[in-house]
């Protein structure tokens, strides 16, 4: 996902697991980002960005407090902050397969007209909201073999020739279906 | 990132956005350019996680100490007084259903109260009874099991089976040379539950 969002002019990561700018074997480094792990760094971060200027902000929520309740209150922040890319490891983490809070509701479903855009990924598709694998414009999709996990990836409108392919699909290659809804393989 | 599904609700490669600030968002900025909603959600939300100790969930619970001289609370499963009180009726109940054999000693409950404790203690963490949702189901079925056995001929029989297994891993290599006596307490039991020959 870091590919992805690492372009944007202003992107604040929400990193669940800690995967990015970790110092462990596999850590996904994201240089020029600023690390916050509390909520009063992210909002110092933030202010400091302004309503317009280059924002990048990676927030580590270890030990911030109760997870749902950090995650409801930094979903309203990066809503108020406007015209940034938001992205969410691990978004199940906060999720039912048929429920999302609302904080996480109104950004994808409201604040896209003040230039919100949400990024997401899983590594268990199964336990996302069925309104998000829906309502999601462009996807990427890598191996799995799970049934469960294979329902929910289909909710993401993939067409059954590239669902074919999911279960085969080699390390490091992607499905990607765009808003078009044409797709290809991927590296 | 195999076996990872990412999505972004929108187009790819994703742009560096330069939307322009409408008229209306140009006049709700603030001096430092943050927008007047953006400024009292983080004031509020400082101020709800200040310093990281108010936040909700982050502190740990306060461990309990005892003041000096009190007995510490009792951690395992079941408490020494309880499990001398269970001894006590389970071999009451035998004594009074299979015979004067079974009459414990008070100084034998002190002697196999602690053990039975250990026991409980090591059997409920193997087992997972301290995260089980049904302990009072589970304590319930036990202390249940025990007064039927303690109560009827085949249990008496199956717990005077146990008790010879457990007394035979004490006396290993002595066994097969000692054997019971025939004036001992037990030998009348056996003579009455053993199938006759």
């Amino acid at each position: 996902m870091a590919a992805k969002f690492f372009p944007g002019y202003r992107v604040v990561v929400y990193n669940t697991a800690g995967s990015y700018n970790s110092t462990g074997e596999r850590r996904n480094p994201l240089p020029g980002f600023v690390n916050a792990y509390s909520v009063p760094e992210l909002c110092a971060a933030l202010r400091a960005a302004g309503s317009e200027g280059p924002a990048r902000v990676c927030f580590t929520p270890l030990r911030s407090g109760n997870k749902r309740e950090v995650f409801n209150d930094v979903c309203f922040l990066v809503c108020d902050f406007r015209n940034v890319i938001f992205a969410v490891e691990e978004i199940w983490n906060f999720q039912a397969p048929n429920w999302s809070p609302d904080a996480l509701n109104e950004c994808y479903l409201q604040w896209a007209h003040y230039g919100l855009r949400l990024m997401w990924n899983a590594q268990i598709p199964q336990k996302t909201d069925s309104a998000l694998r829906s309502m999601t414009l462009d996807v990427y999709v890598g191996q799995f073999d799970r049934t469960l996990d294979l329902n929910a990836i289909a909710d993401c409108r993939l067409p059954p020739e590239a669902m074919a392919q999911v279960r085969r699909l080699p390390k490091r290659k992607f499905i990607h279906r765009m808003e078009s809804g044409e797709w290809r393989v991927e590296p | 990132m195999n076996g990872k599904s990412q999505s972004s609700t929108s187009s790819n490669p994703l742009p560096r956005i330069t939307l322009d600030p409408t008229p209306e968002e140009k006049t709700i900025n603030s001096g430092s350019g943050a927008t007047s909603e953006f400024e009292a959600t983080a004031a509020r939300l400082e101020e709800k996680y200040s310093a990281g100790e108010g936040a909700p969930g982050a502190e740990p619970e306060p461990e309990v100490i005892p003041p000096d001289g009190a007995e510490p609370p009792p951690r395992g499963v079941v408490s020494d007084a309880t499990m001398r009180l269970i001894l006590a009726r389970v071999f009451a109940g035998l004594e009074k259903t299979h015979g004067a054999h079974w009459h414990l000693e008070a100084e034998d409950l002190d002697l196999l109260s602690p053990i039975n404790v250990d026991a409980v203690n090591e059997w409920a963490a193997l087992v997972g009874f301290t995260d089980s949702r049904y302990k009072a189901t589970i304590a319930w079925s036990v202390v249940m099991a025990l007064f039927i056995a303690s109560r009827s001929k085949a249990g008496a029989l199956l717990l005077e089976k146990l008790a010879e297994a457990i007394s035979r891993l004490f006396t290993f290599g002595k066994s097969n040379t000692s054997g019971v006596s025939p004036e001992s307490p037990g030998s009348s039991h056996r003579q009455d539950t053993e199938k006759p020959s």
